[in-house]
C-alpha cells in the first residue's frame, strides 16, 4: 500500500457515446517514471485529467497519494503538480508574478514560497528573466518556468502530459533531462504521457501502450521490446537506393511478411516471421529488379512493439480515428474533448 | 446489525449536514454581514430630498380655513386586485361653485399611488391602471383600500381623499412566484449540496469546523489572488484598458449629443408662408409674422424663411429644406376684422415623429401666448379694463409645471443612471466570458482546478475582478455624466454605489450561467450580446418603459435591469432614499440569489466534465 503511488481500478470515462477510456486498470509505485504511449487520442490525457481530479471518472475509481480522486478530490490536489499539454502560464504575468499566483494557490507560506521560487528559477536558469513577461519568451523558456510552477508545491506526484510537443531538441533534451533529475533527487512519481516513442523509452522505468482507451501492454522497455523477438519476429532493414511502389507490394505480398514501412527514400522496414523470411525478402526484390545494397536485423524500438501489438502505426491513427469517430450530437465535443 | 447501521448512517447524515452548512453558512454570514453594513450605510447616509423637498410641499398644501373643499365621489368597477390585471375606476371632483376641471387626481392603493389623471371640464376623471409588480407590497400585505386624492394646484382649494372601497385582493400568481423561487432554491441547493456532501461524509476529523474556518477563510484568500491576477491581466492590455476607457466615453458621448438633451427647440429650419390676402399697414397677418419674429429673435428657436404658398412649405419639407412650416390663412385679417377666429395652420414632417411633436407643441404654445398677449391688448384698448385684469379674464389659468426636486428636466438626466446600470452590465457580461471561458480554451483554468482551491474561490476572483471593472466603468460614466452633461446625482451616492453594486450581484449568476453552459468564448459571448442587447433597450435606459407596447412592459418585468435601471433613476432624478425603492432593491436581490444558486449548481458541475 504505501510504495503506491497511484492506484487505478477499472476507470471509465465516456463522452456521449464515445468512449475514451475503456476499464483502465493500473499501478504506478512511488518513485517510478511511469508512461503512457499512444497516438493522440489514445484516452492518456482524459486519464490524467481523470487523475487530476479534473474530469470524474464515468465508472471505477483511483487513488492517487493514497487520497480516492472522487471522494477527497482537494487531498489529491495538494499532492501533485501539473505539466498540462496547454501551458499553464498568463502571458501578461511576469515569471515570477506567475509562480507567486499559483505557490499562494497552494497555500505555501510566504516566506517558503519566496525562497522557493528562487530555488526553482536558479535550478532551470531562469534567473535572469524572472521579472520579465511570459508572454515575450520562447516556448523553451516558457516551458521551463511551466514545469517549474507545477513544482511549487512539492508535489508527490508530477503529471507531465507530452511536456516535449512542439520544442526544439535542444530545450526537449533539457526537459527531459530535467524530468529525469527531479525524479532522481526528489523521488518524485512522475507520469509521462507522449507519443514520442524514444521519449517513452529513454526515460521511463515501465511503459504502458494504450490505444483506443485501453491497455494493451504495460512492462519495462526492455521487456516490452523482448516480447516481439520472442515472438519469431524478426525486423530487417534494407537499404535499396531505387524504391518502387510495386517493390514495396511485393514485399507486401510475402506469406512472412508482416508489415512494411518505408522508412525514406532508401530504406525499407519490414517485420517478418519465420526462419525463412530474410531470404524470401530478398528474392522478392531481386525479383522486382531492386538493387541491395545492404541489409541488416535491427534492434526493435517501441514503434516497433507498438506496431506489432496494434497493427497500425502511431502517424496514421490520427486522421483513422476522426474519421471512424461516431460522428452526430456529440461528434464535435468528443473531438475537442479529447486531446 | 441493522440498528446500528442505521445509527450509523444517521449520525453521519448529520456530521455531513452540520460541516456542510458550517462552511457553508461562514460564507452566507460573511456575505450577509457585508450586506447589512452596506444597508446600514445607505440608511445612515444623508439623504438631501427627503428633509429638503418634502416641508415646502406641504406648505403649499396645507389648507386655508376659509377655502371650498372638493366633493371626491368614486366608483371602483374592478371585483379583485391581481398581479396582471387593471384597476378600473371613475368619478367626480365638483366644489359648491362646481366641477373642478384640468386637476390631477391620484389612485391610491394603500400607501401607493397606482395612476394619475386629469380631470376633463366637467369635473370627470376616469382610471385604469394595470396592476404590476411594483404593487406587490400592497398584494401581499392584503391589503387593497382603493381611494383616490383630487391634488388641486390653485391653493383656493381643500381635498380630501375620497371615500375608500377595499378589494379583495387575488394573490395567487404571487404565491406561484413565490413557491417557484423557493422550489428552484432547495433544489438547487439539494444538487450543490448532496455533490459537496460526497467528499465531506467520509472524513472523521474531530477538528473539521476550525479547519472549516480555516479553509473558509483561505478560499476567500484564493479568490482575492485570482481576482489579483485578473486585473493585473486587465491592467497590463494597454489596448484593452484604453477601451476600457473609451467605451464608456463613447456611449456617453454618443447618447449625450444624439439624443435630444434638450427639450425645446433650437434653430429649427421653420418654412413661413404668409397667405393673407390684406396688405399694407392695414394687414393683421404682416403684424403677426414681425410678433413672431420679435418673439423668436429672443429665444432663436426657429431660423424662419418666407415662401411664398402653401404648395412651397409642403415641397420645402418633403425635400428636406424644412422641418416645418407656418402656414397664415388667407382670410387671415378679414376673419379677424369680422370678430372669427384666423386660421394659422402649423405644418409638420411626418417622417421625424420626434421632430413633428415638439414643433407641434412648441409652436401652439409659442402662438396661443401671442394669442394672449393680443386679446390682453385688446381689452385693454376696447374696455380700458386695466392689464393685469385683462390678463385673468382671457387666460384665468396660470399653467405651471414643477418636478418634485429643483432643476430643469432634460434627457441626459433620464438616460445618465440607466447609462450606467447598463455598462456595468455588460461589462460584467463580456468580461465573465472572457475571464472563465478563455481560460478554460487557453488551458490555464486546469491550472488553478488542479490546484487545491475551491470551485467558489476561482469563481468569486473572477467575479470580484469583473465587477471592480464592471465598477470602474459606471463610475466613468458618473464622472462624465457629472462633468460633461449637467447631471445632478439627487439622492446619495452611497446608495447609487451601493445600488450599481446590487445590479452587479443580480445579473452575475447569469453571466456564470452561461459561461458554464459554453465550451468556448465565442459562444459565450455570442450569446451574451443575444440575451444583453434586447435588455438594453426593453428594460427602459433609452425609453420609458410606460411607452412600449403591453406585452413588452411585461416581458421587461422580468429582466433585472429594468429594476436597476428605475432603481437607480429614481436615486438619480428624483433623489429618494432606500424606503422608495425598496421593492426594485428585493427584486433585484432575489434575482441575484435565484440565478447565483442556478449558476453555481452549473458552474460546478460544468467544471467537472
Amino acid at each position: 500500500m504505501n510504495d503506491v503511488a497511484i492506484q487505478a481500478t477499472n476507470l471509465v470515462k465516456k463522452f456521449g457515446d464515445f468512449i475514451a477510456v475503456d476499464h483502465l486498470s493500473f499501478d504506478v509505485k512511488k518513485g517510478e517514471i511511469f508512461g503512457f504511449l499512444g497516438p493522440n487520442g489514445a484516452g492518456k490525457t482524459t486519464t490524467i485529467r481523470m487523475l487530476c481530479t479534473l474530469s470524474s471518472p464515468t465508472e471505477g475509481s483511483a487513488t492517487v497519494a493514497g487520497f480516492d480522486i472522487v471522494k477527497k478530490g482537494a487531498k489529491v490536489r495538494e499532492h501533485i503538480g501539473l505539466v498540462s499539454e496547454k501551458m499553464i502560464m498568463y502571458d501578461r504575468l511576469t515569471a515570477r508574478e506567475n509562480l507567486r499566483l499559483f505557490g499562494e494557490l497552494f497555500s505555501i507560506p510566504k516566506n517558503d514560497l519566496r525562497q522557493r521560487i528562487e530555488e526553482l528559477l536558479q535550478l532551470v536558469q531562469m534567473e535572469k528573466w524572472a521579472d520579465h513577461q511570459i508572454g515575450t519568451f520562447s516556448t523553451g523558456m516558457k516551458q521551463r518556468i511551466n514545469v517549474i510552477r507545477a513544482l511549487l508545491n512539492e508535489p508527490e506526484i508530477l503529471f507531465l502530459d507530452e511536456p516535449t510537443l512542439g520544442l526544439d531538441p535542444q530545450s526537449t533534451s533539457e526537459i527531459r533531462d530535467f524530468a529525469r533529475s527531479i525524479n532522481d533527487d526528489a523521488g518524485t512519481t512522475i507520469i509521462l504521457t507522449t507519443h514520442a516513442m524514444t521519449e517513452a523509452d529513454m526515460l521511463c522505468d515501465r511503459i504502458s501502450i494504450v490505444d483506443y482507451g485501453k491497455i494493451v501492454a504495460l512492462d519495462t522497455p526492455s521487456s516490452l521490446k523482448k516480447m516481439i523477438i520472442g515472438a519469431d519476429t524478426s525486423v530487417v532493414e534494407l537499404d535499396v537506393p531505387n524504391i518502387t511502389p510495386a517493390l514495396v507490394s511485393d514485399i507486401q505480398s510475402l506469406a512472412c511478411t508482416q508489415s512494411v514501412t518505408v522508412e525514406d527514400e532508401t530504406h525499407i522496414k519490414v517485420h517478418a516471421s519465420g526462419d525463412e523470411a530474410c531470404g524470401s525478402i530478398i528474392d522478392a526484390v531481386r525479383a522486382g529488379a531492386g538493387q541491395i545494397r545492404s541489409i541488416h536485423n535491427v534492434e526493435p524500438t517501441l514503434e516497433d512493439v507498438f506496431l506489432h501489438l496494434t497493427g497500425h502505426e502511431v502517424r496514421e491513427q490520427v486522421a483513422d480515428k476522426v474519421t471512424t469517430q461516431p460522428q452526430g450530437r456529440h461528434g464535435q465535443r468528443v473531438q475537442s474533448r479529447v486531446r | 446489525m441493522g440498528v446500528r447501521s442505521r445509527i450509523t448512517s444517521h449520525t453521519r447524515g448529520r456530521g455531513h449536514s452540520v460541516r456542510h452548512f458550517g462552511r457553508k453558512t461562514r460564507f452566507a454570514g460573511a456575505v450577509f454581514c457585508l450586506l447589512l453594513v452596506t444597508v446600514f450605510c445607505l440608511f445612515a447616509a444623508p439623504n438631501f430630498s427627503s428633509t429638503g423637498g418634502a416641508p415646502a410641499v406641504r406648505a403649499q398644501l396645507a389648507p386655508t380655513t376659509a377655502n371650498p373643499t372638493i366633493a371626491n365621489n368614486v366608483t371602483v368597477h374592478s371585483d379583485s386586485v391581481s398581479l396582471g390585471s387593471t384597476l378600473d375606476a371613475s368619478g367626480t371632483a365638483t366644489t359648491a361653485q362646481g366641477p373642478v376641471a384640468n386637476t390631477s387626481v391620484a389612485l391610491h392603493m394603500g400607501d401607493i399611488v397606482v395612476a394619475h389623471t386629469q380631470t376633463n371640464q366637467k369635473g370627470e376623471y376616469a382610471f385604469s391602471a394595470p396592476i404590476n409588480i411594483n404593487y406587490l407590497p400592497a398584494v401581499f400585505s392584503g391589503n387593497a383600500a382603493v381611494y383616490t386624492v383630487v391634488e388641486p394646484t390653485s391653493p383656493g382649494l381643500t381635498s380630501t381623499p375620497s371615500a375608500v372601497t377595499n378589494l379583495p385582493v387575488n394573490a395567487t400568481p404571487v404565491y406561484a412566484i413565490a413557491v417557484i423561487v423557493v422550489v428552484v432554491v432547495l433544489l438547487c441547493l439539494f444538487v450543490f449540496g448532496r455533490r459537496r456532501g460526497l467528499e465531506k461524509v467520509t472524513t472523521k476529523d474531530a477538528r473539521a469546523p476550525i479547519r472549516a474556518r480555516l479553509s473558509a477563510w483561505t478560499a476567500i484568500r484564493h479568490a482575492l489572488w485570482i481576482a489579483w491576477k485578473d486585473l493585473l491581466d486587465i491592467s497590463r492590455n494597454r489596448m484593452g484598458l484604453a477601451m476600457l476607457i473609451l467605451m464608456p466615453l463613447f456611449m456617453m458621448g454618443m447618447v449625450g449629443y444624439i439624443f435630444p438633451s434638450n427639450s425645446g427647440m433650437s434653430h429649427v429650419p421653420v418654412a413661413l408662408a404668409n397667405l393673407d390676402t390684406a396688405r399694407g399697414n392695414t394687414s393683421l397677418g404682416t403684424k403677426f409674422v414681425s410678433q413672431l419674429e420679435s418673439v423668436n429673435n429672443k429665444t432663436g428657436m426657429m431660423d424662419l424663411s418666407t415662401v411664398s404658398s402653401a404648395d412651397a412649405v409642403r415641397s420645402n419639407i418633403q425635400n428636406g429644406q424644412q422641418s416645418a412650416g407656418i402656414i397664415i390663412g388667407s382670410n387671415f385679417t378679414s376673419n379677424l376684422k369680422a370678430g372669427k377666429q384666423a386660421d394659422v395652420t402649423i405644418v409638420v414632417d411626418q417622417s421625424s415623429p420626434q421632430t413633428a411633436s415638439l414643433v407641434q407643441t412648441e409652436l401652439t404654445q409659442t402662438i396661443g401666448q401671442m394669442g394672449t398677449q393680443a386679446a390682453t391688448f385688446g381689452l385693454n384698448q376696447t374696455y380700458k379694463t386695466p392689464l393685469n385684469y385683462s390678463l385673468a379674464q382671457v387666460a384665468p389659468y396660470n399653467v405651471q409645471t414643477t418636478g418634485t426636486v429643483p432643476g430643469q428636466t432634460n434627457y441626459f438626466q433620464f438616460v445618465a443612471p440607466g447609462i450606467m446600470a447598463m455598462v456595468v452590465m455588460m461589462s460584467l457580461m463580456t468580461g465573465l466570458p472572457h475571464a472563465i471561458s478563455y481560460e478554460r480554451e487557453i488551458g490555464t483554468l486546469d491550472g488553478m482546478l488542479a490546484a487545491p482551491v475551491h470551485r467558489m474561490s476561482i469563481l468569486g476572483g473572477k467575479v470580484i475582478a469583473q465587477t471592480t471593472r464592471g465598477m470602474l466603468q459606471g463610475l466613468i460614466v458618473l464622472g462624465l455624466s457629472i462633468a460633461l452633461f449637467g447631471v445632478v446625482i439627487q439622492g446619495s451616492m452611497v446608495l447609487v454605489l451601493g445600488l450599481l453594486l446590487l445590479t452587479v450581484f443580480s445579473i452575475v449568476g447569469l453571466g456564470i450561467l452561461i459561461t458554464s453552459f459554453t465550451s468556448t468564448e465565442e459562444t459565450a459571448t455570442m450569446i451574451m450580446m443575444t440575451l444583453t442587447f434586447p435588455m438594453m433597450f426593453l428594460s427602459g435606459v433609452f425609453f420609458p418603459i410606460q411607452q412600449m407596447p403591453q406585452f413588452m412592459q411585461v416581458i421587461a418585468q422580468f429582466l433585472p435591469l429594468t429594476y436597476a435601471v428605475t432603481a437607480m433613476r429614481r436615486v438619480v432624478v428624483l433623489g429618494v432614499g432606500l424606503p422608495a425603492i425598496s421593492t426594485e432593491v428585493i427584486v433585484l436581490f432575489v434575482f441575484g440569489v435565484v440565478l447565483l444558486s442556478v449558476a453555481l449548481a452549473a458552474f460546478e458541475r460544468a467544471m467537472k466534465r
